[in-house]
């Protein structure tokens, strides 16, 4: 039985004294319908479309004349974490897709895992019931095989969706998220793992219109400034909304994560951010599926920074693709992907076909000795 | 075949007509649908219809702003969702059980439902959106652009968040791949 049907199953044993019959009538308040008076956005829509226009011109022809930068030479990365289904995290070469060593979660499973960019300290969350977090963090050696493993002061009483590591591993970031059911929780907590003090922002206190989130959180290189996906507000044209990536300075005091500056306000769709050194910068992933959600390609995209971040963009320079053509005979369907942390190198996982591919400054490989069906959640 | 038949036609065409009466046939022809949707995600009954009262209500006050009578539907599940986070997250407590089984129920249906109880259970301990994409996409049979539209997310995010979500409950649920 197949995770859709055990759904649809328990969905409908769970309403199923749910009848017509016996729904309560529609109660309306009549007259309390609020009026808006007519064309109060007229003129300050045209004028944010004026600007959106003019940038988007300026920025479409920067792009014509520089042209996409190429890539160099680069080792890449050695080995790749992966979540696997015995619920602990396996160390994984990169090159042979042989097993280098196994973190077994010494109690529940691991839910989330980030790896520092000098791939030295792993941090991985344990969910040890539900609301019960525990952050471990591993140290590995330069071949993979891991030294030792701690645990991190402190519990949360909240659920782990992602995590991003600085460079050196002195400091991990942690998105929660709400279950239903675990109480007053930050949404994203800043941990330093030599003494696991931490640090909490939150988003805005939700409403019925609502539709606030944080993800994909990623380090500056400083350490100290944190990138952030969050949702771009509503328009009437939701597919063009978007997301809005946000700066967080952790060093300040605000606790308010909508308070962070937008840096970028995209239309498409990324993830896996990898800012460069100067922060000018950054490399994503950009999937691009058909109507049907099947894979096309997995494109690195260069996004530079811009000094208007309020006009929206709706493309990006390619730096490497990953198309469907190339993972053949691979079924398209459930990858995972990610970049290192130098955002030159893309690792694509397969869960259907038991698969590993890279790109590598663009150049395409598949890993040969990989026979495992269960990775789930991949760091690179 | 699943017992929720949420899939239907689009609202009827709305335009001339007055708000009120625009809004209750939507509640008549939707409200059923919605209500499953809301006891799903929340697991009582009784927050279950408020959650969808509350959303009529909503669009009944925003009706003036509809620029696309065809988009209410859409709304109304994206209210719906958006509601039953906001109950979630004032909760401070494990859920509650849904009803009681009917007294008439058969042994085997017990056991569906204490089975059902036990997905439903792995369903809300996801992330919120890997959770609302899977109800609207599995559940709700929606497609993966029409859940796009209700979550005001991108297809590739309702790809993601489905492929997340279906391994995290695998994983809870103890299935194999």
């Amino acid at each position: 039985m197949n995770v859709e049907r055990l759904l649809k199953d328990a969905a409908a044993a769970e309403t199923r004294d749910v009848t017509r019959e016996s729904l309560p009538p529609l109660n309306l308040p009549v007259g309390a319908r609020r009026r808006r008076p007519a064309g109060r956005w007229t003129v300050p829509v045209a004028a944010v479309l004026t600007v959106v226009t003019v940038l988007a011109v300026t920025v479409v022809l920067r792009g014509v004349l520089r042209g996409p930068e190429t890539l160099g030479a680069h080792e890449g990365p050695p080995f790749f974490l992966a979540t696997h289904r015995k619920g602990g995290v396996g160390v994984f070469d990169s090159w042979t897709g042989r097993l280098i060593d196994d973190i077994p979660a010494r109690t529940g499973h691991y839910a989330a895992l980030a790896l520092s960019g000098d791939r030295r300290t792993a941090f991985l969350a344990a969910e040890t019931a539900p609301c019960r977090t525990r952050i471990d963090k591993v140290t590995l050696r330069r071949d993979g095989t891991v030294a030792t493993r701690t645990a991190l002061p402190g519990r949360y009483n909240a659920q782990v969706d992602e995590m991003a590591a600085t460079a050196d591993g002195g400091r991990v970031a942690i998105v929660f998220y709400d279950p239903g059911d675990c109480g007053d929780f930050d949404d994203l907590t800043v941990v330093e793992a030599s003494s696991g003090t931490s640090r909490g922002w939150r988003l805005p206190p939700q409403t019925a219109e609502s539709m606030d989130y944080v993800q994909s959180p990623a380090w500056a290189a400083d350490g100290r400034s944190l990138f952030l996906a969050t949702n771009a507000p509503e328009t009437p044209r939701p597919e063009r909304d978007g997301f809005l990536l946000r700066r967080l300075d952790t060093g300040t005091t605000d606790t308010t994560l909508f308070h962070a500056p937008v840096v970028l306000h995209s239309v498409p769709d990324l993830s896996s951010f990898r800012p460069s050194p100067d922060g000018r910068t950054i490399a994503a992933i950009q999937q691009n599926t058909d109507d049907l959600g099947r894979f096309g390609s997995i494109s690195i995209m260069k996004v530079t920074l811009s000094d208007r971040p309020e006009s929206e963009r709706s493309s990006f320079p390619e730096l490497a693709r990953m198309t469907e053509r190339q993972i053949a005979p691979a079924a398209p369907v459930d990858f995972r992907a990610t970049l290192d942390a130098t955002g030159r190198h893309l690792l694509v996982s397969s869960r259907h076909d038991r698969a590993v591919f890279r790109m590598d400054d663009g150049r395409f490989r598949r890993l040969p000795d990989l026979r495992r069906s269960d990775l789930g959640l991949i760091a690179w | 075949m699943s017992l929720l038949n949420f899939r239907q036609d689009g609202p009827p065409d709305l335009a001339e007509r007055s708000a009120e009466t625009a809004v209750t046939r939507l509640y008549e022809a939707h409200a059923l649908d919605l209500v499953r949707l809301a006891l799903v995600m929340v697991g009582d009954r009784p927050t279950a219809e408020d959650v969808v009262q509350d959303s009529f209500l909503g669009l009944y006050r925003r009706w003036g702003r509809l620029k696309d009578p065809d988009k209410a539907l859409t709304y109304l599940r994206s209210s719906v969702l958006n509601n039953c986070r906001s109950v979630l997250r004032r909760r401070g407590r494990r859920l509650p059980g849904v009803q009681d089984p009917p007294v008439a129920s058969a042994e085997s249906r017990v056991l569906d439902r204490e089975q059902g109880r036990e997905v439903l259970d792995a369903l809300r301990r996801l992330p919120h959106k890997q959770r609302e994409t899977l109800v609207l996409r599995f559940v709700l049979d929606l497609s993966e652009e029409e859940t796009a539209q209700v979550m005001r997310v991108s297809r590739v995010t309702v790809r993601s968040n489905t492929s997340r979500g279906r391994t995290a409950l695998e994983r809870m649920l103890g299935e194999t791949p």
